[in-house]
């Protein structure tokens, strides 16, 4: 973790100094930024958030800021942090098991490495919580868990991770074809006990990666909708082109990260979604995709028609919901826990830059040269 | 290949006059004569730094002639409207418009030309797209991971009746690639400071070629004057030497000996020196003709070539990729050598000589003085501008991400005078945009590529 000098040789205009910026301890901090974005939408100006104990207290435009806590003026726009859906970073080798095709009370969040690099890589990049995921290639990959980056398991049960197309095939275990994988799938959610049987109740969500094709996610689709499953899609980049049929389903969507080759139908993919008000978010799948790509893809998605409110909102509050801890983080909002970040600019701008991260009330992240000011 | 074989000839024949020190072909200009555009802006950027405040940019046959805020509009014109005009976006580091086999040919040399590569009729919906996003040109390369990449080319993003009419420079670079994996695997240390050490030989013969051929260009012509003066006194003096060796035919019928004829001594012809393609071009690259764009990565490597190439004091560096650098800033900042920086964000699977890549190379160098280009190093060219703003999240000055897309890119391939600004005299490859360029929520409205119009609202999809 870093200290706090830096932090208030930058950019704090001290009513009374303070020792520390840090609220973790109890002593109550507040930042106003030219532009707060709570996360349902709405946009304030000079807005102030006021936290304490990791936990935000106050919030708006002339919420009062109590006598004796460093209020920190901000140039540039202040949002809750970012939430990748379907992540990797820091499991290494311990989020797949190539030797199995079904584990499924496999619980990802001890494969959690909350200081390893490839995790704190993903705090430069504003992404303060993220649902670590089973990599594809288990037919049931195990449960998800939702991570604070850098910190704690907020939840191990955010989803059940199952492949019901290719992704979840490979050629010397059982299953080796998309019917016997189906097969596979029908016996075990038929059982009256354990994590499948919870699923069908509707009280564990599904990761269900449906593979990349039409052909596959219309099969995904349909096996949710036979299992009265909820939860989200993931896997193909295809997604957009079945919204009307995703949201029959009332499942959400996890959206590839952008690339050139892919670039066009997630793009549309996201403009037709939200069109059809399917909630989505992003997934990243870092470590193989690099953590700028969770804004890049969102900034794709702006370029080709997205509202730039809509983008902020999977990247943030829909995400934290779909993830099932919309009630612990994802927006700027009293009672939710303290994970913001300081932007130079807009922050679905790529061309913004992250100048200071928040977990919990602590500053985990601050922007290098940030002395030299790019508030420009 | 696909060409036609036509086309092909043609490509040829015209490769075949840009001899040693040929003159760079000028840009060819794409609209109709008498065709008339203004492009009246709230925001024109003339060059990244240089705006003008509602200003208007007068078009005539596909050329800017002039620009200015007081402008009135000549009858007939056809007047488009926006909120920011700027240049057009130029990839330094990419392959479309090539031959997919071209790009990644192996084999190529220096003397490889990417024109003979060139398809006007590949990837037209990629094309497009670039052009849509606001990339009008793009540099290409033969063999872009090859060892030499031979002669590089600047083409026009827009759809092209004919090879000839997307070529706007034939010859814009040589090009070499150092210590590059190949089929997922890196050279070894050895192999790759010796590929260094080869490069710069390679330079020097180039630099011998060219002294050589020039020692022989001054005898030869020290020949042709000799051999003309002994002919002119030949003339001269012809009425007395044919009177005399008359006068020696019949003296020798008489004394009944054979004539025998004088022989004239001519001086000896200079013996030409060896012809050698490869060396042509690297001759051309060691007079600082041909900019020489290096793809290196590692900062050894970089520090091997930079003291190898010292001696060349015409030489001029490009490098494309350099990943590390950041660790020869002060080096690259002195010698004035560009660095095109790919902004792409790579994941945890990339080649070796990636492995310290970071977002934030692009600004770290600019801030170090060196001058930047941004490039797709691929078909990624429509991708571009989405890409540079991610440099400008990691340090980036946005006039410089600007610059890097368009000014520096003229500059580093002699395109100045054609490319890159919107001054009288270029080129006309403008956009009008609704806003700031190099922004996710900016669109580009109209595309203008040779005073065409070939994006505009109504042809978007």
């Amino acid at each position: 973790m870093h200290t706090n000098a830096l932090l208030l040789a930058s950019l704090a205009f001290v009513a009374s100094a303070p020792t520390s910026a840090s609220s973790s301890e109890g002593d109550a901090l507040a930042i106003r930024a030219e532009k707060l974005h709570v996360g349902d939408g709405t946009v304030i100006e000079n807005g102030i958030v006021v936290f304490e104990a990791g936990v935000i207290t106050e919030v708006g435009k002339g919420a009062p800021v109590p006598k004796g806590v460093v209020l920190i003026e901000h140039a540039g726009h202040l949002s809750a942090g970012l939430i990748a859906l379907r992540e990797h970073a820091g499991a290494v080798g311990e989020s797949n098991d190539s030797t199995r095709a079904v584990m499924d009370e496999a619980d990802l969040s001890y494969a959690y490495r909350p200081n390893h690099s490839e995790v704190q890589g993903l705090l430069a990049e504003g992404i303060t919580t993220f649902v670590l995921a089973p990599r594809p290639g288990s037919l049931v990959g195990g449960l998800c868990a939702v991570a604070k980056t850098g910190s704690e398991v907020i939840s191990r049960r955010a989803y059940l991770s199952i492949c019901t197309g290719a992704n979840g095939l490979t050629s010397n275990r059982f299953p080796t074809s998309l019917q016997g994988s189906q097969a596979e799938l029908e016996r075990r959610f038929s059982w009256p006990q354990g994590v499948f049987a919870t699923a069908v109740k509707g009280e564990l969500p599904v990761m269900l990666d449906g593979g990349s094709s039409r052909t596959e996610v219309q099969h995904a689709i349909a096996f949710a909708r036979r299992h009265g499953l909820k939860g989200i899609l993931v896997g193909s980049t295809r997604l957009g082109e079945m919204a009307a049929k995703i949201r029959a389903a009332g499942l959400g969507v996890a959206l590839s990260s952008y690339s050139p080759s892919t670039g066009r139908r997630v793009v549309e993919g996201a403009v037709a979604l939200a069109e059809m008000q399917v909630p989505f978010g992003f997934a990243l799948g870092s470590p193989n995709n690099h953590p700028a790509n969770l804004r890049l893809t969102a900034a794709a998605c702006i370029r080709g028609g997205l509202k730039s409110g809509e983008a902020l909102k999977a990247l943030t509050s829909t995400a934290a919901r779909l993830a099932g801890v919309g009630d612990k983080v994802g927006s700027i909002q009293v009672g939710l826990a303290a994970d913001m970040v300081l932007w130079s600019g807009e922050p679905t701008d790529p061309g913004s830059r992250v100048m200071a991260v928040y977990v919990d009330g602590d500053e985990v992240f601050r922007a290098e040269d940030d002395e030299n000011g790019d508030d420009k | 290949m696909h060409l036609p074989e036509t086309t092909l000839a043609s490509v040829l024949l015209v490769g075949a006059t840009s001899g040693l020190f040929a003159a760079p072909a000028s840009v060819p200009p794409a609209a109709a004569q008498g065709d008339l555009v203004a492009v009246r802006a709230h925001k024109l950027h003339v060059s990244p730094g240089n705006v003008l405040e509602d200003a208007t940019v007068l078009i005539r046959d596909g050329v800017i002639m002039q620009v200015g805020s007081d402008l009135t509009i000549p009858e007939g014109a056809r007047l488009i409207e926006g909120d920011v005009v700027c240049a057009g976006f130029m990839d330094p580091w990419g392959s479309l418009g090539m031959n997919a086999a071209a790009v990644v040919d192996m084999g190529t040399n220096a003397a490889t030309r990417a024109t003979d590569g060139v398809d006007p009729y590949i990837d037209p919906w990629y094309r497009n797209r670039a052009l849509a996003a606001g990339v009008t040109a793009v540099r290409v390369q033969a063999g872009m991971a090859s060892v030499r990449g031979g002669v590089g080319a600047v083409l026009s993003t827009a759809p092209a009746a004919d090879l000839e009419s997307m070529i706007l420079l034939r010859d814009s670079n040589a090009a070499a690639g150092l210590g590059l994996s190949a089929r997922g695997k890196a050279p070894d240390v050895f192999a790759r400071i010796g590929a260094v050490d080869k490069l710069v030989g390679d330079i020097n013969s180039g630099r011998d070629y060219s002294i050589v051929h020039a020692k022989y260009a001054r005898e030869m012509e020290a020949w042709n004057k000799a051999i003309a003066e002994a002919e002119a006194k030949l003339e001269k003096d012809f009425k007395k030497a044919k009177k005399d060796r008359d006068k020696e035919v019949a003296e020798a019928k008489e004394d009944d000996k054979e004539f025998k004829e004088e022989k004239y001594k001519e001086d000896k012809r200079p013996k030409p020196p060896k012809q050698d393609i490869e060396d042509a071009v690297m001759a051309r690259v060691a007079s600082g003709e041909l900019p020489l764009v290096v793809t290196i990565h590692r900062a050894a490597e970089m520090r091997e070539l930079l003291k190898g190439t010292a001696k060349f004091k015409r030489l001029r560096l490009v490098i494309a990729g350099g990943t590390e650098a950041e660790a020869v800033a002060d080096q690259l900042a002195a010698r004035s050598i560009p660095v095109i920086v790919r902004p792409i964000p790579l994941g945890a699977n990339r080649p070796d000589e990636y492995s310290g890549h970071d977002l934030a190379l692009a600004g770290r160098l600019a801030d170090a003085g060196v001058r930047v280009l941004l490039g797709s190093s691929g078909g990624g060219s429509a991708d571009l501008p989405l890409l540079a703003t991610l440099a400008i999240g990691h340090g980036l000055d946005r006039d410089k991400a600007l610059a890097a897309l368009t000014t520096e890119v003229a500059r580093t391939f002699d395109l100045s005078g054609e490319l890159g600004s919107l001054r009288p005299g270029r080129r006309a490859d403008l956009l009008v945009l609704d806003g700031e360029p190099l922004l996710p929520t900016t669109t580009v409205r109209y595309v203008l590529s040779g005073g065409r119009v070939l994006i505009s609202p109504d042809s978007r999809d």
